[in-house]
């Protein structure tokens, strides 16, 4: 990829990794020297990455990045915890001064925490990026059989915690 | 007849395996509009495929609306600088990097040979003259060479030419060599320049 097609990548997609990394992390600070170390690592690495791929390239290179700081830094625990850090309800955020969705997405912050970082990636990025089957499979390096399994085993864990909680849309 | 009635039943299996395909948006099997009339069938009449069905579009909603963060502005912009340091120093495409390099090569091997390559010439020219070979060794490059007979010669005519003009110059107090002598001196002499001595009007 050229420079062009670099920045125009970066301006496509530096909000959707960020937020992914934030969603992986639970942590706002840490999500954004992800999100910034990915960007850069694209920057090294535009050479060799095709521009038409460059959102699964930073989707992939973020999952790393955050496994890497996952590994050192966290517990299941305090994912869960940081998690819910970032569904509390700003002064700015209209949508959030609805209880019901504030106690929804709470709990949904709380149920992807106790998800593996595997199964909680490959559900942010189905869910909340509509990757396909085989983008999913490549950026995280799973065959399909194991993707789908995974992902369907989340989204009922996910379902059952919703359920459990009695909070609706 | 009703293909619907003709077809097995689904089990609640099968029916979860199209639920999840169906929630992914993938392509089932050649039958699929009858699959999903058979599915839609199924769900209306089981009410825990139904449930599942609804907790599975929930979880999709639910995660849709999860806060978005924005990139910040401050960090856009670090980046951007950092990407066009780097571009000025050492993130420039390698080919950039090793065309730079091989002109820089090629430049310093050019100033060298034009400083070099004079004084090999020089030297072939100067050193290590023939026996016998009584030419000067070190003659401008503008200048023919001469032989120490030439040389002996046009000295003496100097000294005559120097002479007759110097008497010349008693008389008419300014004259030049080629006025005097015209075509008589020898080619040698004739090149030799003589000017003469500024005089000033002042004491």
């Amino acid at each position: 990829m050229t420079s062009a097609d670099f920045r125009i990548a970066v301006q496509q997609h530096k909000d959707r990794v960020y937020t992914y990394a934030a969603w992986m992390l639970g942590d706002r600070e840490e999500a954004l020297d992800i999100a910034q170390e990915t960007l850069m690592r694209l920057w090294k690495h535009r050479e060799r990455v095709e521009a038409s791929k460059a959102r699964a390239w930073l989707l992939w290179a973020a999952y790393r990045l955050c496994i890497d700081r996952l590994r050192h830094t966290a517990t299941q625990r305090g994912a869960v915890n940081r998690l819910m850090d970032l569904v509390q309800p700003t002064a700015d955020d209209e949508a959030s001064r609805s209880l019901q969705r504030c106690e929804l997405r709470s709990t949904l912050a709380a149920a992807l925490g106790t998800l593996s970082v595997r199964d909680r990636a490959i559900v942010l990025l189905r869910e909340m990026d509509d990757l396909s089957y085989d983008e999913i499979s490549e950026t995280l390096g799973l065959p399909i059989g194991t993707l789908k399994a995974a992902l369907h085993r989340a989204r009922e864990r996910l379902r059952v915690a919703l359920a459990q909680s009695g909070v609706t849309t | 007849m009703n293909r619907l009635e003709d077809a097995p039943e689904l089990t609640c299996s099968a029916v979860r395996e199209l639920l999840h395909k169906r929630l992914d948006s993938l392509p089932t099997d050649d039958a699929s509009c009858a699959q999903m009339a058979r599915l839609d069938a199924h769900l209306q009449a089981c009410p825990a495929c139904h449930e599942l069905d609804e907790g599975w579009r929930h979880v999709r909603e639910a995660i849709r609306a999860l806060p978005r963060l924005e990139f910040p502005q401050a960090a856009l912009a670090r980046v951007w600088r950092a990407t066009e340091l780097d571009t000025r120093s050492v993130g420039s495409p390698w080919r950039i990097r090793t065309a730079v390099g091989v002109a820089a090569l090629l430049g310093l091997f050019a100033v060298g040979l034009g400083w070099v390559l004079p004084a090999l010439v020089g030297r072939d020219h100067t050193t290590s003259p023939t026996p016998g070979d009584a030419r000067t060794p070190a003659q401008p490059a503008s200048e023919p060479a001469y032989t120490a007979i030439e040389i002996e010669q046009a000295t003496e005519q100097t000294r005559v030419v120097l002479g007759v003009t110097g008497r010349a110059l008693r008389r008419v107090e300014s004259a030049t060599l080629d006025g005097i002598w015209a075509d008589t001196l020898a080619p040698a002499v004739r090149r030799i320049r003589v000017r003469l001595p500024f005089i000033s009007s002042q004491p």
